[in-house]
């Protein structure tokens, strides 16, 4: 070990409690950044990944309402879409599909707060339910079919949380179901169960044979052309509605969306918090260099005397403001490195808790938290360091 | 003979208008290679910061100083650093160790920022020359107060000094374990090394072969 570095580490020794706390500091601002920084990485992720899995698909849904949940509309829009489209017109040819869902929340102790999200589908409907059902998704059991009326699939958090596996039951509005697959796509779909829109529709009375539904996903040919058929769907919508209102039910105020504004907000949002998080993390690396800064200068101040011999028996300036220098970083990068640890740690657990978020670790997250423990720790050593230099060899010394 | 130290009208003036200490006023001086020599004089007339000047730790306000050869007086802070890690060695009257060292650390610590090779055997050797194989881990504080004067020889010789200074070496310590430091730097005379002492301790100046003595700023005889 170079000597410069084990005589620092002495004099940090020297006065444990002081270094311990300063440690302790860093350790605390750095743990709170990594903390804030990986939680937002995987909250970006994860929010991706559900947005890749929608781009392109145009979502039909009641005005105003806030998910399928919540909304309520006339199943007999699609025949007018189809009637409409094959008219001939601008959009001919770029819709694949459309898939009517029921969206079903099913109060279940085993739910996120005490509710599953159970969605209703045609198993083959063409690029069902976002992709979801596709076969890849599974990587233990099947998928559904068009036959499966007594069966359900569901995603990995959600089976986790139910603690169900391959075979079992579930119990779903009185209804005994046998799981037979169980998928995954890293995106919130993961906490819901599916299963075939005839037995959703059995659950309330206002889905009866289907007259009314949730939502009607429109799958695009070419993910690009989504803008363009949410235009036209738009103004069939208008007629629809013109023609049927009673002006007293809504389910004819059907509004069209696509997921690409969806996703510019999201985005948007995530940048915004990312930031607040990335700021709120650096107050707290300032306050901890705050403390290196007052530990190591007090050091220098209480050890002027030393310092003044070492400079005596030929150390120079320079030397002598490198060694408080190293004490500052040891300080810096022994809290970094355990804030940083520790915080992929706690990250690590509050993800393994979501339903979600899975842990992502950005490398350059990793290093960002890194680098500015040990620019602060730079920041806070300069100081004590030029005033250790500034000490002159026969300080205190004339007898 | 090579003349180690020369000065040439040597002057210190601390402090400033309202408040002016001519400390030195204008010292010729000259030590030759291997000299044992004595720096009495009452207190206040100069001895400490005399030894300062000669040793590198601070510029005076006019006059020359030359260190084997080469004249200091204008020498900048590293330059100053320098001289003093080639060519002195110096001697505290209070030992002046770290405390949460041990001896062999104390008598390495010159040169902690070089690390030249061999360091700790060179150290292990130099306090085993002043008798002190059996302390090498003590602290200070497991230390006589004539063994940490030891520690303190040893630490000046670690850089080989052409020059070794001491300020009042005996002036903590009995006269017996005074008189044990100065035979010590007797022995270390005949070796061929040159040392200049302050010291109050007339025994102690009487045994040097040369004793100079100082009274406001001024020699006094030679
Ligand atoms: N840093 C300083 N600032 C101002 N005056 C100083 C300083 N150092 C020494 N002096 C003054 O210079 C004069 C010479 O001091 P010096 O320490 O050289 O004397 P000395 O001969 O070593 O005395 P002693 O035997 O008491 O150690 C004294 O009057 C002292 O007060
Ligand atoms: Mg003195």
């Amino acid at each position: 070990m170079n000597p410069l570095f084990k005589f620092a580490l002495k004099n940090l020794k020297k006065t444990k409690i002081r270094s311990l706390l300063s440690i302790l500091a860093v350790f605390l601002g750095v743990l709170l950044i990594t903390t804030l920084l990986v939680m937002t990485d995987s909250l970006v992720a994860a929010v991706d990944d559900s947005l890749d899995l929608l781009s392109g698909t145009v979502v039909l849904q009641q005005e105003d309402a806030v998910d399928p949940n919540f909304s309520i509309i006339d199943s007999r829009v699609i025949a007018e879409l189809v009637a409409a489209n094959s008219t001939g017109g601008e959009i001919e040819g770029t819709i694949a599909a459309y898939v009517p869902e029921i969206w079903h929340v099913e109060k279940s102790e085993a739910g996120i707060f005490g509710f599953l999200q159970v969605i209703g589908v045609q198993p083959s409907a063409e690029r069902n339910t976002v992709g979801v059902l596709a076969a890849e998704n599974f990587p233990q059991g099947r998928t559904l079919s068009d036959d499966d009326y007594n069966a359900t699939v569901i995603g990995d958090s959600a089976a986790q949380l139910m603690n169900k596996g391959i075979g079992d039951t579930v119990v779903v509005n009185g209804q005994n179901i046998e799981v037979v697959g169980i998928f995954s796509t890293d995106s919130f779909l993961d906490n819901a169960m599916f299963m075939h829109i005839n037995i959703v529709e059995t659950f309330s009375p206002q889905y009866e044979d289907q007259e009314f539904i949730s939502t009607i996903l429109i799958k695009p040919v070419d993910l690009a052309a989504g803008g363009k058929i949410k235009t036209y769907v738009n103004d069939v919508l208008a007629a629809f509605r013109d023609e049927n209102n009673d002006g007293i039910t809504e389910e004819y105020d059907i509004e069209a969306s696509d997921f690409e504004q969806i996703a510019e907000q999201g985005r948007q949002f995530l940048d915004i918090t990312t930031e607040y998080a990335f700021y709120l993390g650096l107050i707290s690396i300032v306050i901890g260099s705050l403390s290196v800064f007052n530990s190591i200068l007090m050091g220098v101040l209480e050890r002027k005397r030393e310092i003044a011999i070492l400079k005596a028996t030929g150390w120079t300036d320079y030397e002598t403001g490198l060694e408080v220098f190293i004490e500052s970083l040891i300080i810096s990068i022994i809290g970094g490195v355990g804030g940083l640890s520790l915080g992929v740690g706690i990250a690590g657990y509050f993800t393994s808790t979501s339903q979600f978020l899975s842990l992502v670790v950005n490398p350059i997250t990793l290093v960002q938290s890194f680098v500015y423990a040990v620019l602060l720790g730079i920041f806070a050593g300069l100081y004590p360091a030029w005033r250790a230099m500034r000490i002159d060899p026969v300080e205190d010394l004339v007898g | 003979m090579t003349e180690i130290i020369g000065t040439k009208d040597l002057r210190m003036v601390y402090g400033n208008e309202d408040l002016r200490v001519e400390a030195l006023r204008g010292i010729d001086l000259s030590i030759e290679q291997g000299e044992l020599t004595s720096l009495v004089g009452p207190s206040g007339s100069g001895k400490s910061t005399l030894l300062h000047l000669i040793g590198a730790m601070m510029t005076p306000t006019s006059g020359e100083i030359n260190i084997l050869g080469q004249s200091i007086q204008s020498f900048n802070r590293l330059q100053l650093a320098r001289v003093r890690r080639e060519n002195i060695g110096f001697i505290f009257q209070n030992f002046a160790l770290v405390p949460h060292l041990s001896a062999l650390e104390n008598v390495m610590l010159p040169l902690y920022p070089i690390n030249p090779p061999n360091l700790e055997e060179r150290a292990t050797l130099l306090l085993e020359k002043v008798g002190l194989e059996q302390r090498l881990d003590h602290n200070p504080s497991q230390l006589s107060g004539g063994e940490r004067q030891r520690v303190a020889v040893a630490r000046a010789l670690i850089n080989d000094p052409s020059l070794v200074l001491g300020d009042e070496i005996t002036g903590n310590l009995d006269s017996t374990t005074g008189k044990d430091i100065f035979d010590l730097i007797e022995s270390l005379n005949k070796e061929g090394m040159t040392i200049l002492l302050v010291t109050h301790d007339m025994s102690v100046a009487d045994s040097c072969r040369r004793k100079i003595s100082m009274q406001d700023g001024r020699l006094l005889l030679d």
